[in-house]
């Protein structure tokens, strides 16, 4: 395609095997990044290259982490006994923005899925079975509302629950600037269900 | 592009962006339908949430040309809940059926008497006992199999047509070939051809179960381990017949449940 530069055939290549990326995108972005600046393209490779060498995978909570354990592991601030369980790296990040919870996280690397053949011992649950012999007292489940989500959830809470720990689910039902209108049946019984006293 | 609407239930879908995946339905007039769901992975979306597992109103836009339509539209119709009492049973059960009609049904042919045995099934899955769940999804699969045309010969002898004749009392297992598309009797089995061995107990259940109602199927309870040799040996017929991949990754799900180091 670029017989007279084939380096940025190269990049090219390289962008466009990134998720959402097409070869057409690929291509835009290659001749975008040539036109940087020779600092602003060489941040951007040092960026790359720094992700790789420094951010590993915290040893107690899976979470990504450049220091082993995590910041959020290693907060003595935050209350150790209570873990809230979630699926992906992501979810922590945006559980991690809830106020009032200041607890630890325990992140599973993805949830139970028979269409994918996704079984229990393909998550790291063996940790979290480790983590509750130091005193924990809740496990939060955090996995996503769907088929999949409440699957894991049921199947951790009959594990956790013979050992004699709090094991919480979060609410289902209605985001927060929504309206009642588009909302499903299934949302809204599970929204009346969750009800709360005002 | 022209509007249309269908009733239907979700068999697969793909994620192919942020906020865009490409949908693949069972519906009530159109078969298997794939359709692209611009935006819908957004959580504020307006145009409906789609549930696996439910029966929905889609409404689309259809596409004349190669690409597909898109969805415009949802309204939930019917959700089968399974949660409770054996919810991953029944979680596996109504993903292994999925993943069947998936792999089997041809792209747009309409298969509405199928579509309303499906679901049926959605419908005895969520609310049967735990214990018969096994022998619900058999009874569905040996029904695709027949609607689709695959129906394997357990009667007769799949390479003579002979009737397959077995004593009360006898104990020997039948040979189920599932390249030669059944059971096959004594003289025109080969040495050193793949069968699966089937007790006359099993025999006899697969053959109750291929002209049982679902109802009647709900009220068979099968044991985990025939479930499984007997799902094994419709999965490789449907291999050998088809040339899908054989194995149904839900029940090998339960499988894994099953063997999970962690309840040992």
């Amino acid at each position: 395609m670029f017989k007279s530069a084939a380096s940025i055939e190269k990049l090219a290549n390289r962008l466009a095997r990134l998720p959402g990326i097409g070869r057409k995108s690929a291509t835009r972005l290659a001749f975008h990044i040539l036109k940087l600046s020779r600092e602003d393209a060489c941040e951007l490779a040092d960026s790359i290259r720094e992700v790789k060498d420094k951010v590993g995978f915290c040893s107690i909570c899976n979470n990504i982490s450049e220091s082993d354990p995590c910041r959020i592991c290693s907060d003595p601030q935050r209350k150790q006994d209570v873990i809230c369980v979630v699926e992906e790296t992501s979810d922590a990040a945006a559980m991690d923005k809830v106020e009032g919870f200041d607890g630890l996280f325990h992140i599973l690397g993805g949830c139970l899925s028979p269409l994918d053949g996704i079984g229990p011992d393909d998550l790291k649950i063996m940790g979290l079975m480790t983590r509750l012999e130091k005193g924990v007292t809740e496990v939060i489940i955090a996995t996503n509302p769907n088929v999949e989500g409440e699957a894991t959830a049921v199947y951790l809470a009959r594990l956790l629950r013979p050992l004699g720990i709090k094991v919480t689910r979060i609410a289902r039902g209605l985001p927060v600037g929504s309206d009642l209108e588009y909302a499903d049946s299934a949302t809204l019984t599970r929204a009346m269900e969750g009800r709360q006293e005002y | 592009m022209p509007q249309e609407k269908t009733e239907a239930v979700i068999l697969k879908s793909f994620n192919w962006s942020e906020s865009s995946r490409t949908v693949v339905f069972f519906s009530s007039d159109r078969g298997k339908l794939a359709l692209i769901d611009k935006g819908g992975r957004r959580l504020q979306s307006k145009r409906g949430r789609l549930l696996s597992f439910a029966k929905l109103e889609v409404s689309y836009y259809d596409s004349n040309k190669e690409s597909s339509g898109y969805i415009r539209e949802v309204e939930l119709l019917k959700h089968y809940s399974l949660e409770g009492d054996g919810a991953l049973g029944r979680l596996a059960f109504a993903s292994a059926a999925c993943e069947l009609l998936y792999d089997l049904l041809p792209e747009e042919q309409p298969q509405s008497a199928l579509y309303q045995y499906f679901v049926k099934y959605l419908s005895l899955i969520e609310s049967a006992d735990k214990a018969n769940l096994s022998g619900i999804f058999l009874a569905f699969f040996l029904r695709l199999l027949s609607q689709l045309g695959y129906n394997p010969s357990l009667a007769w002898c799949a390479a003579c047509r002979k009737e397959i004749a077995v004593n009360g009392d006898s104990t020997a297992p039948l040979k189920f070939s599932p390249e030669r598309g059944g059971v096959v009797c004594a003289s025109c089995a080969k040495a050193g051809d793949y069968y699966i061995l089937l007790s006359p107990a099993s025999h006899r259940l697969l053959q109750t179960l291929q002209v049982a109602s679902l109802t009647e199927a709900a009220s068979l309870p099968i044991g985990y381990q025939e479930t499984l040799r007997l799902t094994e040996a419709l999965t490789k017929f449907v291999s050998f017949q088809t040339g899908t991949s054989s194995g149904l990754k839900s029940l090998e799900f339960l499988e894994k449940l099953k063997n999970s180091k962690l309840l040992k």
